[in-house]
């Protein structure tokens, strides 16, 4: 297999690349973080949190580092007052959109949402708290479902369509309102489509999934099933 | 407004609520795919609704503005991109009409009564 290699400065270094790969990849490749919280590696990414946008030179707009490859020669800005100050509020949206309240969270101390308000500095918030009406679904026999804690990352929907081939999950609705269902809106435990492999549970970033039998701070995601199983699927198509 | 269209209004309106208006449009047009569009709209809606009804404060005001920027700059999308162009061009025109129904904040924070007296 011929692999073309394209060069680009990623914060004033100049890397290699494999042509085809994401400003996200080749950022990580070379020590250089760049937050996300939509992404996770062995699933497609979709650009969709937005916290990973950068400043990329001659282009206008900001783009997200998750869905945009590498091309020769491009200078990339992965960190900036600016965009430091962007990050900032889309986390502060993840949590204002829903309810977290950490304190008495299955995933307190191993949330992905949580470690990445300490990473960026998030002490205060600034945009006012909605206080949305939220439900639980309890329904599984095996997990349970807090909207509460959802932040519509989609992580659960597409472990489900693309590695467990179930497509159980979707995202019903639109704009402020959106939220994941299972099925056609039928609680969990009566899907027909869920063959209860936990893969989403594992996924989520938050305690918006989590295994019963779970109290305050003991949720443990584990994903090592995910770079193996990505790349059996990866080998077959 | 935003599409480039033209709009004409006779100088009853206010400009704030000709922005919530248009802001309502976006907010139930966002997919909610992208967290800024998702959100961003629905906070811009509810500072607008609190301004026009005269209990938004200078902060809001401020606030807002922040909103338009960060939505603007970070939405997937053009629906979100352009969504905050209402409020941009409202305030760039008739800010004084914004600033009129602001509430009156005093100029400084009153000094605590313990402090006061000692
Ligand atoms: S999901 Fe994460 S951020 Fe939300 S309440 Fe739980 S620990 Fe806190
Ligand atoms: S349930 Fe979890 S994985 Fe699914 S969209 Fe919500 S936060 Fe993301």
């Amino acid at each position: 297999m011929n692999v073309r290699i394209v060069t680009l400065s990623i914060d004033g270094r100049d890397v290699g690349a494999r042509e085809g790969q994401t400003i996200l990849e080749v950022a990580g490749e070379n020590g250089i973080e760049i937050p996300t919280m939509c992404n996770l590696t062995g699933l497609k990414p979709i650009g969709a949190c937005r916290l990973c946008v950068v400043e990329v030179a001659g282009s206008r707009k900001l783009l997200s580092a998750c869905t945009t490859g590498v091309t020769e020669g491009m200078q990339v800005t992965t960190d900036s007052e600016r965009l430091r100050n962007y990050r900032r509020t889309i986390l502060e949206f993840l949590f204002t959109e829903g309810n977290h309240t950490c304190a008495v969270c299955v995933s307190n101390g191993k949330c992905e949402l949580q470690e990445l308000a300490r990473k960026l500095g998030m002490n205060h918030v600034d945009v006012p708290y909605r206080y949305p009406r939220r439900d639980v679904d309890a329904t599984h026999p095996r997990f349970v479902l807090d909207h509460n804690r959802c932040i519509l990352c989609t992580r659960c929907v597409r472990v489900c369509d693309e590695i467990e081939g179930a497509h159980t999950w979707d995202v019903m609705g639109r704009g402020i309102d959106s939220k994941v269902i299972t099925d056609l809106h039928q609680p969990w435990g009566s899907s027909t489509s869920c063959t209860s492999c936990g893969k989403c549970v594992h996924v989520c970033p938050t305690g918006a999934l989590f295994e019963k039998g779970h109290s305050v701070a003991e949720m443990a995601k584990r994903r090592q099933f995910l770079p193996y199983l990505s790349t059996m699927r990866g080998a077959k198509e | 407004m935003g599409s480039g269209g033209m709009i004409v209004l006779d100088e009853t309106s206010s400009m704030v609520d000709v922005a919530k208006y248009f802001m309502e449009f976006c907010k139930s047009e966002s997919c909610g795919k992208c967290v800024p569009c998702r959100v961003g709209t629905a906070h811009m809606y509810d500072l607008l609704d609190k301004i026009g009804r005269g209990e938004g404060t200078a902060r809001d005001l401020e606030r807002l503005e922040n909103l338009c920027d960060v939505v603007q700059a970070t939405s997937l999308c053009g629906l979100g991109q352009t969504a905050p162009n209402p409020v941009l061009s409202t305030l760039r025109f008739f800010r004084e009409e914004y600033e009129s129904k602001l509430v009156r904040e005093p100029d400084s924070e009153p000094a605590l009564a313990g402090e006061a007296s000692a």
